[in-house]
């Protein structure tokens, strides 16, 4: 009898394992059915047309890379020193860490309108106010996994450092966090690979466009995910075959940043 | 006198460590501290190179002169960098080489000459006894050794910003006993061109490796003496019932 319960047991979680990968599976299965066969060359480094005439993502592509790197630049920086003030210097990390949960708790799209209030009213729809509110997205992320990994550094190697008469900022900068490389990494991957995903917060900031920029931070800009939100939901089946090609770049890449980062960890 | 401490009383919050600790550690010896766990050994190591305050709530009254200059006059760091510290568990740095770990103290203090840092290294390494052993695998992570090697790992690091004095602290007590009886032939040997203090709670390694023993008990010095003198006629009851072993039994008795 008690056999049997066991049996019951592990069946019905392998069950329910089954029935959570399965949507990953069915994404990833789905999105190569409908968009592998789309992506060439022209694809990669075209301007978008109007329906029926091919047109690419080249201008989007170039856009989710100046907004990440102005994404990356901010939360990266930002993030890493605001972790290292947490677990190194703060006697009330606790108050700074609910700030930081809860700021990685807010809607990506609230985000977008608050840049859109600080920053587009002023500059304009542009790849830089898109940056912004990605690294808005990366910050607390960043911040909270540096600082765990920091924390996860054993005391020994602080007293280690001290005894030495290395100042503190300085065994922080070339020893603790060289203690945390794995965990800090990781947390960069999966905070780069969450904001290369977001939509939402680009709606007001970056907009969207039709043209390369020629690298122009203050242009209003394009990319991958602006791409399968508007052309996905677009009537004409070419706009949507764009849609799940960029779908699966995009998805090829964070999915290889996701699996990086646990590799890592 | 190379270090001399003259009323040393310290504290974590509310809590007395150590009173009216008097003690003078002659140059080129080594000197062991003994006592039971607890008495207060380890804060005095730690009072000596200023580790003590890195500790919230930690104070300390008295002096402590190194070479006659008051430690607590000077900065932290030219202490700790004067006199070097070794720990109960080997610690080195993770994630870095065996190389580095020894090489960081050089190369965070400002020296940039590549050449310079690796004779230095080497030096360090086999003035630690650990360079015949490690010599070709200088770039294997440093947490990949032996406990007996890491510990040597940790006394090269701590040798290669060339301190004065070096303070160990049970240094053996998470060794096998042969990397101990290792380290303790190293101890000997140190004390050629440094001075040492050593913390332990072992009379038979006192009696090994040091020329001047004190017995601390509760927070004060009960007695100082050159160590095969304090160990063959101890004048203090308690220093006798602690090296002939009746200590715990004397302990539970009063």
């Amino acid at each position: 009898m008690r056999e049997l319960k066991d049996r019951i047991a592990a069946s019905a979680s392998f069950i329910a394992m089954i029935l959570a990968v399965l949507p990953i599976l069915s994404i990833i299965a789905v999105t190569f059915a409908e968009g592998a066969w789309r992506i060439s060359l022209p694809f990669l480094i075209n301007e978008p047309a109007p329906p029926g005439q091919g047109g690419g993502i080249g201008n989007a592509i170039i856009g989710t890379f100046m907004m990440m790197v102005v994404a990356s630049a901010l939360g990266i920086s930002i993030g890493v020193l605001s972790g290292i003030y947490m677990a190194e210097y703060s006697q009330k990390a606790h108050i700074f860490e609910l700030f930081t949960d809860v700021m990685a708790g807010v809607p990506t799209i609230i985000l977008g309108l608050v840049v859109y209030l600080i920053l587009v009213r002023f500059i304009g729809f542009s790849a830089l106010a898109g940056g912004v509110a990605l690294s808005l997205i990366m910050m607390p992320i960043i911040a909270r996994s540096t600082e765990e990994a920091l924390k996860e550094v054993p005391n020994e190697v602080r007293e280690a450092a001290a005894a030495l008469g290395i100042p503190k900022w300085k065994a922080v900068l070339h020893i603790n966090l060289r203690a945390a490389e794995e965990g800090i990494k990781s947390g960069l991957l999966l905070s780069t690979a969450r904001a290369l995903g977001e939509a939402a917060p680009l709606l007001f900031t970056a907009f969207g466009s039709q043209f390369y920029s020629g690298l122009n931070l203050l242009q209003p800009a394009s990319s991958m995910s602006l791409v399968v939100y508007t052309y996905g939901a677009s009537p004409w089946e070419d706009w949507r075959g764009i849609a799940w090609g960029t779908a699966l770049i995009l998805l090829l890449i964070t999915a290889f940043m996701s699996a990086f980062a646990r590799r890592s960890r | 006198m190379k270090l001399r401490l003259e009323n040393v009383n310290a504290w974590i919050g509310r809590k007395q460590i150590l009173y009216d600790v008097n003690l003078g550690i002659e140059e080129g010896k080594v000197t062991a501290v003994m006592g039971p766990s607890g008495c207060g050994k380890t804060t005095l190591l730690r009072v000596i190179n200023r580790m003590h305050e890195e500790v919230r709530g930690a104070r300390v009254s008295g002096t402590v002169l190194l070479d006659g200059e008051d430690v607590y006059k000077m900065p932290a760091s030219v202490v700790r960098r004067r006199i070097g510290m070794i720990f109960q568990k080997p610690n080195p740095f993770p994630n870095m080489s065996i190389f580095e770990n020894v090489a960081i103290g050089l190369k965070l203090s400002g020296i940039k000459d590549k050449e310079l840092i690796r004779r230095k290294v080497r030096e360090a390494l086999e003035a630690a006894a650990l360079w015949d052993e490690v010599k070709d695998e200088l770039d294997k992570p440093g947490t990949a050794l032996s406990g007996g090697q890491q510990q040597r790992l940790c006394i090269a690091r701590a040798l290669a910003v060339e301190p004065e004095v070096i303070l160990m602290d049970e240094p053996t007590s998470a060794l096998d006993p042969i990397a101990t009886s290792k380290l303790e032939e190293l101890i000997r040997k140190l004390s050629k061109n440094y001075t040492v203090v050593i913390v332990t709670h072992n009379v038979r390694q006192a009696a090994r490796v040091s020329d001047y023993a004190a017995f601390i008990y509760e927070g004060r010095i009960l007695e100082f003496n050159s160590t095969a003198e304090l160990l063959k006629n101890p004048r203090n009851k308690l220093t006798e019932s602690f090296i002939t072993g009746r200590f715990e039994m004397l302990r539970e008795v009063a």
